[in-house]
């Protein structure tokens, strides 16, 4: 089956006073119809700008390359302005971080959710209304009536994010990209939210694109991820497979820093390298406790099962991890 | 027991409650409704043709002062024409050109407000550049070389206004749209696969129209006191159309012995003004939350 979309080799420059800040670096990946994939990683690692790439909201000074980047084997790169529109909202929709921006705080949220229903022409104002209240009530924004002529000063933060998302789902896209849609809400809507996802994700069988700096959060939601750091993807495969099994020791570091009761938590040492010039061999060497001369010239990509692959040098035999301490059973995530 | 209150009026309740307890915005709204009103009703509200010469009847002073006569409300000008009638009819110039002034340089100013403010980047440093052009000028100066040169009409003193005194818009959109464009709900409707001048039509303007509305009472406040300046100096309405600049102009040789003749048009258009001028600022006291006056 061919993939929905599919990145290979995707680079960004962003030309600065002190160089060029080569911001993502050769990362590839796929989303396949349905499915649901994450990515990882700290601050400034290049997440959001790969969703913006893929989104076609990249700023201006932003400087895109790649070998493949395609939507239903049609290369992005060509699209024009026509083909981005009805790339918009009809296959890719977006939900963001802040839903207390993400609303246009002077239009009824009913006026917002019908514009890009009405923008694609698929049916008249009554028609778009009808599916904005179908899905307010599907999300759980309940009196739809009452809700549609509200204000989005008028909800709480939980209840935007459950609009952003109704609105997102309005034109039935294949794909929703979610950039870290409950870093701002407050743990218990979190959950809410993530299962809403989840659930909707199987009604309508769209695939999901989640950016995300929480682990819990990709336990919950994703079937697989991608771990980034300095704008790489050092390690990619089935959610279970890489947060029981971690081969990258950036990923078995990153594991380790999720609190555990009784145990003291292990920061990773140092600080994120300027992403400046030319760089060579592994980009997390100057953090990384297994780091070897050999790791500033060379990195191989490996493989610890199919589909499960990591960028080190370190080989990993498939009977354990070098830090078994940090392989933990998949449940612990949820 | 009183029952607790479990929620706010609605907001559009709230912001008339608002409205109708500030006084300036009454006082401005009024004044300006009535001069609207006047002005539409002028043929049936004027006692006399504001043209017709009587110069049997030249120089009445108003009701109240001696010799003033009651079919004379005003008292008359030197031609003998009815003074009331005049103000009256002076009133739609003022407004005529108030808000087709405030229309034109509404529109212009605003458009590159909005563009400057969307695109950024290098139209930005183009629309910058106009505005510290037009900045750059005297605009009454102007405005006066210009009309001096083409002629004064109604029309011309309209243009001239209009594509001069949008500077104010074009300042305060591109800043209030540069404060409005990096918001998220943009990044969505642009996801949602909205072009640049539906996003700017449909999600900014909204958020930049209080900005707008105030300016825009401001300017035509301005572009009202323009007018009567024009045409104190000779260089705007001609006679015998009756404008109040005009009005204050031909009264000027008899300021000593018949001060009316300044004073009564003078008044017209100080209240105009003010009244313009305080609705413009309720019009921001209001848009902006409670509490912060």
């Amino acid at each position: 089956m061919s993939p929905l979309l599919d990145i290979e080799g995707l680079r960004i420059d962003i030309p600065g006073h002190a160089g060029l800040l080569r911001a993502i670096r050769g990362i590839s990946f796929s989303i396949g119809e349905g499915e649901s994939f994450a990515i990882v990683g700290e601050s400034g690692c290049g997440k959001s700008l790969t969703a913006m790439s893929v989104l076609g909201l990249l700023p201006r000074s932003a400087v895109l390359s790649a070998e493949t980047m395609s939507w239903k084997n049609q290369d992005m790169r060509m699209f024009g302005r026509r083909q981005w529109s009805h790339l918009h909202g009809l296959g890719i929709a977006a939900i963001f971080q802040e839903p207390m921006t993400a609303l246009n705080p002077v239009l009824p949220i009913g006026d917002q959710m019908i514009e890009s229903f009405l923008h694609h022409r698929l049916g008249n104002r009554r028609a778009a209304l009808s599916r904005a209240g179908e899905l307010l009530e599907r999300v759980g924004v309940v009196p739809v009536e009452r809700r549609l002529r509200q204000y989005p000063h008028e909800m709480s933060g939980g209840l935007r994010q459950r609009v952003m998302i109704a609105m997102a789902l309005m034109c039935r896209p294949n794909l929703m990209i979610a950039d870290e849609p409950t870093t701002a809400l407050d743990v218990t809507t979190q959950v809410e939210i993530l299962a809403l996802l989840k659930e909707l994700q199987a009604d309508t069988g769209m695939a999901l694109m989640l950016i995300t700096h929480d682990l819990g959060v990709v336990a919950h939601v994703a079937d697989r991820m991608a771990v980034m750091y300095a704008g790489e993807i050092v390690e990619t495969g089935s959610v279970a497979s890489v947060l029981t099994r971690p081969a990258h020791p950036y990923t078995s570091a990153l594991l380790s820093c999720l609190p555990t009761r009784g145990q003291p938590l292990i920061p990773i040492p140092g600080v994120v390298p300027a992403l400046i010039g030319e760089l060579q061999g592994c980009i997390f060497r100057n953090r990384c406790g297994f780091a070897m001369p050999d790791c500033a010239s060379q990195v191989p990509e490996r493989e610890v099962a199919p589909g499960h692959a990591y960028r080190c040098l370190l080989a990993r035999d498939d009977s354990g991890s070098t830090t078994d301490s940090s392989a933990a059973p998949l449940e612990a995530f949820q | 027991m009183e029952e607790i209150q479990s929620s706010l009026p609605a907001p559009r309740r709230l912001r008339m409650r608002r409205a109708l307890q500030h006084g300036g915005f009454i006082f401005g709204f009024a004044i300006l409704f009535v001069t609207i009103v006047i002005a539409i009703f002028a043929p049936f509200i004027a006692p006399h043709d504001p043209i017709a010469q009587n110069l049997g009847v030249r120089l009445l002073p108003p009701l109240w002062m001696q010799g003033g006569r009651p079919d004379y409300l005003l008292g008359t000008d030197h031609l003998g024409r009815d003074y009331l009638s005049r103000l009256i009819y002076g009133s739609r110039v003022s407004l005529i050109v108030g808000f087709s002034t405030m229309l034109i340089a509404g529109a212009i100013g605003s458009a590159l407000g909005f563009v400057g403010g969307y695109y950024g980047g290098r139209t930005d440093d183009i629309v910058t550049y106009v505005i510290n052009c037009r900045l750059s000028m005297p605009g009454l100066l102007v405005a006066l070389a210009v009309i001096s040169l083409v002629g004064g009409s109604l029309a011309t003193i309209i243009l001239v206004l209009g594509l001069l005194f949008w500077d104010r818009y074009a300042v305060v959109v591109r800043t209030a749209t540069q404060q409005v464009r990096n918001a998220d709900f943009i990044a969505a409707a642009r996801v949602a696969g909205a072009s640049a001048p539906w996003i700017i039509w449909n999600e900014i303007r909204p958020n930049v129209l209080h900005h707008i509305l105030v300016i825009a009472t401001l300017e035509m406040a301005m572009a009202i006191l323009s007018e009567a300046s024009l045409s104190f100096l000779g260089l705007g309405i001609r006679a015998p159309t009756p404008s109040w600049g005009l009005m204050i102009a031909e009264g000027r040789s008899f300021l000593f012995a018949k001060p009316y003749l300044v004073w009564v048009p003078g008044i017209a258009i100080f209240l105009l003004v003010l009244a313009t001028n305080l609705l413009g600022d309720g019009l921001r006291d209001l848009s902006q939350p409670e509490g912060r006056r």
